[in-house]
C-alpha cells in the first residue's frame, strides 16, 4: 500500500510540472502528498557574491519562494481532493531529502529534474544514493 | 507584501483558553465575521475544516497557518495564541500555540499565495514566535510583526 508520496518542490517552475504528474498518481493510489522544499544554504552562499546581497537576505528570499511554490502545489492538490501537507527545511538538499524520506516514512519519492535556483542538485548522484540507502521507488519527473 | 497590512487588533486573540483544534478555528472564524471579512463564521469554519481534512496546516515549530480562499470581502489575517499547546496534527508532531488564519477573496489567488508565503517565512524566526507567544495585548503582536518586517527590510538594504 502506498500511503505517502514525498514530492520534492524545488522552488522553481518545474515544481508545478512535477505536481501535475504526481497529483493524479496520489489520487489513484489514495496517497497523501508531502510537499517538501529545501532552502539550499549553499545557494545563498554562492549567490551573495554574484548578487551583492547578504546571505540572510538571500535565505529570506529563498524561504519565501519555497513557501510560494509549496502553497501553489497545495492549491493544485486541493483542487483534485488529494490530501497534502507541507514542509520546508533549511540545509543541503540531498541530505535533507534523504532525512525527510525516512522521517515521514514516504513510500515513493518524486523529484523534479531541475533543482533549486542557481545550484542544480546533482539528481543523478542523489538517485544513486537513494537507491543504495532507501528501499523505495524514486520518480524523476 | 507586509503581513502587518492584513492584521488589525480586532483579529488578534491572546491567551485563548481552548481545548481543541476545532475551538481554535471557531474562535478565529468568529473574529473574521466580527470584523466583516466574511458574512458567516459558520460557513467559513466549515470550509476551513474541510481544508484541514486534506492535511494539517500545522507547519511545525508550534505554528499553524490555516487558510482558505472563499467569498470574502477582503484579504485578512487573524492571529490566535493559545494558553496551552493544542494538538493540531502538525507535520513535526509537536502541538501548536500560534495560529494564523489567512482568508482571501477567491479572485485574489496570486496575492493569497504570496501572503501565505510571507507569513510562513516570517514566522520561521524563533525570535518573532517567542515575542508573539509572550505578547500581553494585540497592539504588541502587531508591533512585533512590524519590527520583524522592518528588520527583514533593513537586512535587504
Amino acid at each position: 500500500m502506498t500511503n505517502r508520496i514525498l514530492l520534492v518542490v524545488s522552488g522553481s517552475p518545474e515544481s508545478k510540472r512535477a505536481a501535475e504528474l504526481v497529483i493524479p498518481l496520489a489520487r489513484a493510489l489514495n496517497s497523501q502528498i508531502i510537499a517538501f522544499n529545501v532552502v539550499d544554504v549553499s545557494v545563498a552562499r554562492r549567490m551573495r557574491h554574484a548578487s551583492g546581497k547578504n546571505e540572510h537576505e538571500i535565505l529570506v528570499e529563498l524561504e519565501e519562494t519555497g513557501w510560494k511554490y509549496l502553497y501553489l502545489v497545495e492549491e493544485m492538490a486541493k483542487d483534485e481532493g488529494v490530501r497534502i501537507v507541507l514542509q520546508q527545511m533549511e540545509g543541503f538538499p540531498e541530505n535533507k531529502i534523504m532525512e525527510a524520506v525516512k522521517k515521514f516514512n514516504a513510500d515513493i519519492v518524486a523529484i523534479p529534474i531541475s533543482s533549486t535556483r542557481g545550484a542544480a542538485m546533482d539528481v543523478g548522484k542523489f538517485v544513486g544514493r537513494a537507491f543504495r540507502e532507501l528501499n523505495r521507488p524514486i520518480l524523476i519527473v | 507584501m507586509k503581513l502587518s497590512d492584513y492584521i488589525s487588533e480586532d483579529r488578534v486573540i491572546l491567551d485563548a483558553d481552548v481545548e481543541s483544534a476545532e475551538d481554535v478555528l471557531k474562535q478565529m472564524c468568529s473574529a473574521m465575521e466580527c470584523c466583516g471579512t466574511v458574512c458567516a463564521a459558520d460557513d467559513l469554519y466549515r470550509k476551513v475544516r474541510e481544508r484541514e481534512e486534506l492535511g494539517s496546516t500545522g507547519i511545525g515549530e508550534g505554528v499553524a497557518v490555516p487558510h482558505i480562499h472563499t467569498e470574502a470581502n477582503a484579504m485578512s489575517v487573524a492571529v490566535l495564541v493559545t494558553r496551552n499547546p493544542i494538538d493540531f496534527d502538525a507535520i513535526d508532531g509537536k502541538p501548536c500555540r500560534l495560529f494564523f488564519l489567512v482568508v482571501s477573496p477567491d479572485e485574489r489567488r496570486a496575492e493569497y499565495l504570496q501572503l501565505m508565503a510571507t507569513v510562513s517565512a516570517l514566522i520561521h524566526h524563533s525570535e518573532l514566535r517567542n515575542r508573539l507567544m509572550e505578547a500581553r495585548d494585540p497592539g504588541e503582536v502587531i508591533q512585533a510583526i512590524r519590527e520583524a518586517e522592518e528588520k527583514a527590510a533593513c537586512s535587504a538594504r
